[in-house]
C-alpha cells in the first residue's frame, strides 16, 4: 500500500490538527495504510522551536537583559514581539533544514513512514509566504490537508482547550486573543486555492495536491472522525497520484 | 576509589582542555580512578549551544534577514562581540542541563561530571560564576588549563590547519573571538596567581588547580605526567573542603 510521503496538516490553531494526528496514531497500520494512506507517523511541528524561543528568552531575562524574540505576559503566556514577526519566517528555514537533514537523506524513511509536516499561519500572504519558503525538496513529497474553520471557533476551541489543560497542570498556556486575532484572524488560504476544495497548487515549480476539510462542528468520536477523515484522504490521495 | 563529582575544566581555546578529555577516555578505569579520581565520564560543554547559534544565524540568512548572534569568516562563524552576553545564557543552561544529567539516583556514585567551557574579556570567570546554581558548586572541583594568549592563538590555527587536511567543514574559533573574548582574562587575578587552593564561591570553597600546559605535549604518557600530580593536589583540597 503507498502512502502519502509529507502531509502538510495546516489550519488555525486549535482547528483539529493535533486530534487528526491523535486519530491516526490510534488506528492500526493495516487500516492507517488502506483506509487513510498514511504510513507510521512522525511528525514535526514549528510550535515546539516557537516555544524553545519562549524558554531562551526566560534565560535571556534571568541573565539580566531584554527578551530576543516575545514578551511573557501577566498569566504565563506569551506572545512573540511585533518587531520579531520575522521569526515565523525563520521558521520554514527550520523546517527545510530539519527535514533535509533527518528524513530526505534517509531515503528508507518513506515508503513505511509519512510525515506530518504540522504548522499554522494567518495574515494576508500567511500560508502563501509560508508555501514559497519551503524547499522544492520537500513540496515536491508533499500533499496538503487544511483544516478548517473559522476565526470564532479556532478561538473557542482554544480557550476550552486550555481550561481542559488547566485541570491537569498550573502550567498549561494558551495563545492569547491578542496574539489569535493579530496572527489568525485572516486567513489566506482560500486565496491560495481559489473556491475549490480539492485540487493542485503549485509553489516553487512543484505542483502540490491540496485538500480542504470543513472541521465544524467539532467532533470526538472516533468513529465520527473516520467517516469525516476518509473520504477526504482518499480525495487528496487520488490528486497525489496522478499529479 | 572516591572521584571527583564535577570537574570544571576550563581554559583558553585550544589549551588543551579536549586533549586532557581525550586522554582521560582513553584510560583504563583503574588508572583514571586511582591515578586521576575520574568516574566514568560525562561532559557537558557550551559549545555546543553556541554552535546551535551559529547554524540557527545560518537559517536567519536562508530565510533572508540579517544574522542575529554570530559573523562569519569563510566557514568559520563566531559569536559578534556585542553578543558576548550570550556566554551569560550559556551558564544559565548548565544549571538545568546539569539538573537533567544528573537526575538519577547514585549517578555520582560511579560518574564525574565534566563542565567545559572558555571565557574572558568582559565575560571572565569572575562575572560568570555567579550563574551556576549552588547545587553544581557544592560538588564542583576546577582544573585550569593555562596556556597564554599567544599559545592559544598558535594552537586553535594549527588545529585548524590539521582539520583542514580531513574536511572542508573544518572550523576554529574566529580572529573577531579570539581578540574580543579571549585576549584578557581573569584567571590569574581570580586564583591569585597561585597554582592551587580555594575560591570563595557562592558559600563554598571550590578547591581549583591550575596546570601550565605550555611547552605542548602530544604524547600521551608525558601528557598524563604533567596532570596527575595537578590533579592528585585537587583531590586532597576537595577532600578537606
Amino acid at each position: 500500500m503507498s502512502t502519502f510521503d509529507h502531509l502538510l496538516l495546516l489550519g488555525r490553531p486549535a482547528a483539529g490538527k493535533s486530534e487528526f494526528i491523535d486519530f491516526m496514531k490510534k488506528t492500526s497500520d493495516v487500516e492507517r495504510g488502506q483506509l487513510y494512506h498514511m504510513g507510521a507517523v512522525e511528525e514535526i511541528d514549528d510550535f515546539f522551536w516557537l516555544w524553545e524561543k519562549f524558554m531562551e528568552d526566560d534565560l535571556w531575562e534571568e541573565a539580566g537583559y531584554d527578551r530576543i524574540y516575545s514578551n511573557k505576559l501577566e498569566d504565563g503566556n506569551y506572545h512573540v514581539k511585533h518587531d520579531m514577526a520575522k521569526l515565523y519566517d525563520f521558521l520554514f528555514s527550520k523546517f527545510n533544514y530539519e527535514i533535509e537533514k533527518k528524513y530526505l537523506n534517509r531515503s528508507s524513511f518513506y515508503g513505511e513512514n509519512t510525515l506530518i509536516v504540522e504548522f499554522a499561519r494567518g495574515g494576508e500572504e500567511g500560508y502563501h509566504n509560508a508555501l514559497s519558503r519551503l524547499s522544492a525538496d520537500v513540496l515536491s513529497r508533499a500533499a496538503i490537508l487544511y483544516v478548517e474553520v473559522t476565526f470564532d471557533e479556532s478561538w473557542r476551541r482554544n480557550v476550552a482547550r486550555y481550561q481542559e489543560k488547566l485541570k491537569h497542570s498550573s502550567l498549561a498556556h494558551m495563545a492569547p486573543y491578542e496574539t489569535m486575532e493579530r496572527y489568525y484572524k485572516i486567513d489566506d488560504w482560500r486565496h491560495v486555492t481559489g473556491p475549490e476544495n480539492s485540487g493542485y497548487i503549485t509553489y516553487n515549480d512543484v505542483k502540490i495536491p491540496y485538500v480542504t476539510m470543513n472541521n465544524e462542528p467539532e467532533l470526538k468520536e472516533y468513529d465520527a472522525l473516520a467517516k469525516r477523515y476518509k473520504p477526504m484522504l482518499d480525495a487528496l490521495y487520488e490528486l497525489h497520484v496522478k499529479k | 576509589m572516591s572521584t571527583f563529582d564535577h570537574l570544571l575544566l576550563l581554559g583558553r581555546p585550544a589549551s588543551g582542555k579536549s586533549e586532557f578529555i581525550d586522554m582521560i577516555k582513553k584510560m583504563d578505569a583503574r588508572e583514571r580512578e586511582e591515578r586521576f579520581f575520574i568516574g566514568d565520564l560525562d561532559e557537558v560543554d557550551d559549545f555546543v549551544w553556541i554552535a546551535e547559534k551559529f547554524v540557527e544565524d545560518d537559517l536567519w540568512e536562508a530565510a533572508g534577514f540579517d544574522r542575529i548572534y554570530s559573523n562569519k569568516e569563510g566557514n568559520n562563524a563566531g559569536l559578534k562581540p556585542e553578543m558576548g552576553k550570550f556566554f551569560d545564557v550559556a551558564m544559565l543552561k548548565f544549571n538545568d542541563a546539569v539538573g537533567k544529567m544528573t537526575d538519577m539516583p547514585s549517578y555520582y556514585d560511579a560518574h564525574t561530571l565534566f563542565i567545559e567551557f572558555s571565557r574572558g574579556g568582559d565575560f571572565g570567570y569572575a562575572h560568570s560564576f555567579p550563574f551556576l546554581k549552588k547545587e553544581i558548586w557544592e560538588r564542583t572541583a576546577i582544573l585550569y588549563v593555562d596556556v597564554s594568549f599567544d599559545e592559544s592563538w598558535r594552537r586553535n590555527n594549527a588545529r585548524y590547519q590539521e582539520k583542514l587536511m580531513h574536511s572542508i567543514l573544518a572550523h576554529k574559533a574566529s580572529d573577531e573571538v579570539m581578540n574580543a573574548f579571549y585576549k584578557t582574562n581573569d584567571w590569574h587575578e581570580l586564583s591569585k596567581e597561585k597554582s592551587s587552593g580555594y575560591l570563595p564561591i557562592q558559600g563554598f570553597n571550590i578547591p581549583f588547580v591550575s596546570v601550565c600546559n605550555e611547552p605542548e605535549i602530544v604524547d600521551p604518557i608525558k601528557l598524563s605526567e604533567r596532570y596527575a600530580p595537578a590533579m592528585a593536589t585537587l583531590k586532597t583540597l576537595y577532600d578537606k573542603r
